[in-house]
């Protein structure tokens, strides 16, 4: 298997199936993984903020850094690599950790996860599984074979999504 | 400073803890007086060939040198810049205390390093953000790279009682990390970090952050900027992901910080961004490759319904050197039929008589599917003889044991899987 790892704002495209992609270590980032079930194409963004309005120019850098932006860009290089747009994906997330803080500025893995399910909606899509928020560190990696999804977690071992 | 009561068992081994090498603390020394010049740092360096070595060896590598070979320790100073100049100093001159494996916090290799780094950039971003007073921000990274260097020494003392760590939560009001940390121990990581400080003699400011960074309202008024500056710093790294080990985000916030730092949403979410960026520029220079970060535990499943089989079959692989590994228990083939949907076993270790579902037929049902008939299986017998062994091997078992097992099958029969 070739590992292809994801940093922060960055996502990757594959449907070889020798590749396994992952992510490492997120906190309140969130990984979104998209499968088009007719091609198996698989994609996996690593999200860190839920708005791009913050940074325009890291938004045209590094598209994956944001939600909107992110998911935008996801389904295009989707399109691009030959998903037909005929409603064939298949939508996971993971991570979205949050550090309670009755001021609710730390709240970022919420501020994302609820950003992230807004723009899927706005795209038509929804998760068919997640594993997010809490306040446990993830390590996700997707099969790109299979579509097969483990999680991983210091202290708590690892389950499929 | 208030009252600390440190067993003695464990204060007697930070005293056996390697030292962190005079260079490291005369650096310490420099960098958290305002005034210095660069000279002051080079001369320091420039003793140390270790050192010099290596900072050349960081300078030249891709992510530093431009295209440009450095081949004076003075460009070397200049292009990493002072505070990761302090990092590498304090990482290559610890010994190994940063970079060993934590089991106590279930802590991968090298996992307090770069919790470490992440806390010290985030402490010395969030340094510019503070209203009054504001610290020296060459201190607040300093002091952000050192305020969990307790965690290297109180992790022996937590190997049996790391379950209980697993499951605290960070609800105001419940325990926190540090609380659990003092019933299993009779002290915490704070406690200890201080005593570990003191005793490499790192000057007297960073002392306070790394005992208070947990609370740092119980903090000296006059060091409470610093202090908070590491507690916001240590938080943000956990909320990068970059935990040291099983606490991930279950620290405490205090949420008093709003009394010193003019942190909005937006500047919150940017920081996040930036040590991230700034961890990834330089953690494949200084810590290497990503892939080394990855430890892929395996997760085996062992079936049986009596719960001292389970044991003993658990303990047996610990014995052997498998104790990094995630156990999964089931009663019977239904139940390990559950775990194998939910669960990436590698290894499958099964009785044959059990209630519900027996092992012979768990065997054929994993064999069928696709999904499950490459993981490895371990069958246990009771009926020790041939004709048994021959037909549950022609059912794809890989190795069958005689009961009663002893720890040497068990170990033998997993050998090199």
């Amino acid at each position: 298997m070739n590992y292809i790892y994801v940093g922060i704002g960055d996502y990757v495209v594959s449907r070889d199936s020798e590749v396994v992609i992952r992510t490492m270590a997120l906190g309140s980032c969130v990984a979104i993984i998209i499968r088009d079930l007719k091609t198996n194409l698989v994609t996996l963004g690593h999200i860190a903020l839920p708005d791009s309005s913050i940074n325009a120019r890291r938004a045209l850098e590094k598209p994956a850094s944001f939600a909107d932006t992110g998911i935008h860009a996801m389904l295009t290089d989707l399109r691009l690599a030959g998903y037909s747009g005929n409603g064939s994906l298949e939508v996971k997330l993971a991570g979205g950790a949050s550090i309670l803080d009755p001021n609710n500025t730390f709240n970022i893995g919420k501020r994302n996860l609820l950003a992230i399910r807004r723009c899927l909606w706005q795209h038509k899509l929804g998760a068919i599984a997640e594993h997010v928020g809490g306040n446990i560190s993830r390590n996700v990696s997707v099969e790109v074979a299979t579509g097969k999804t483990i999680i991983a977690s210091p202290g708590k071992g690892s389950w499929i999504l | 400073m208030d009252i600390m009561n440190i067993p003695e068992h464990i204060m007697k081994r930070i005293q056996e803890l390697p030292m962190v090498s005079d260079v490291a603390v005369r650096l310490m020394d420099i960098i958290s007086t305002e005034k210095h010049s660069l000279q002051q740092v080079i001369d320091v360096i420039e003793h140390d060939v270790y050192l010099t070595t290596r900072l050349l060896r960081i300078a030249n590598s891709a992510a530093f040198a431009r295209g440009q070979s450095i081949s004076t320790i003075q460009r070397a100073v200049v292009n990493l810049g002072e505070d990761l100049i302090m990092g590498i100093a304090v990482g290559a001159c610890s010994g190994d205390v940063f970079q060993k494996e934590l089991k106590g916090y279930d802590g991968s290799t090298g996992a307090l390093w770069r919790h470490s780094l992440l806390t010290a950039f985030a402490a010395k971003k969030i340094s510019e953000l503070v209203v009054k007073n504001p610290p020296n921000s060459s201190l607040a990274y300093t002091a952000g790279l050192l305020h969990d260097i307790g965690m290297a020494a109180l992790s022996e003392f937590l190997e049996q009682g790391s379950k209980k760590l697993n499951g605290v939560g960070n609800d105001e009001g419940g325990k926190s990390y540090v609380d659990v940390e003092q019933e299993l121990t009779g002290t915490d990581h704070t406690e200890l970090g201080y005593e570990i400080a003191k005793n490499w003699q790192l000057p007297e400011e960073l002392l306070y952050p790394i005992r208070y960074h947990h609370e740092p309202s119980k903090a000296p008024a006059e060091h409470k900027e610093i202090v908070y500056c590491v507690h916001l710093g240590d938080i943000l790294a956990r909320c990068t992901g970059f935990g040291v080990g099983n606490e991930n985000l279950s620290m405490h916030l205090d949420s008093e910080y709003v009394d010193y730092f003019n942190l909005n949403r937006d500047h919150l979410d940017m920081l996040i961004v930036d040590i991230q960026d700034e961890f990834e520029r330089v953690r494949e220079s200084i810590l290497g490759p990503m892939e080394n970060e990855v430890v892929d535990h395996k997760t085996i499943l062992i079936v049986d319904d009596s719960k001292t089989a389970r044991l003993v079959i658990k303990r047996c692989l610990e014995i052997a050197g498998w104790q990094d590994e995630y156990f999964l228990e089931a009663e019977n083939g239904i139940e390990a039929i559950e775990f194998l949907g939910n669960h990436p076993v590698d290894i499958i270790f099964t009785d044959l008589n059990m209630p519900r579902m027996g092992g012979e037929q768990l065997i054929k049902l994993v064999k069928s599917k696709p999904e499950f008939q490459n993981i490895p299986i371990v069958a246990i017998s009771s009926l020790n003889n041939a004709a048994k062994t021959e037909e549950l091997k022609l059912l794809g078992v890989k190795t069958v044991l005689g009961k009663p097992v002893t720890p040497m099958d068990i170990v033998n029969s997993i050998k090199g899987m």
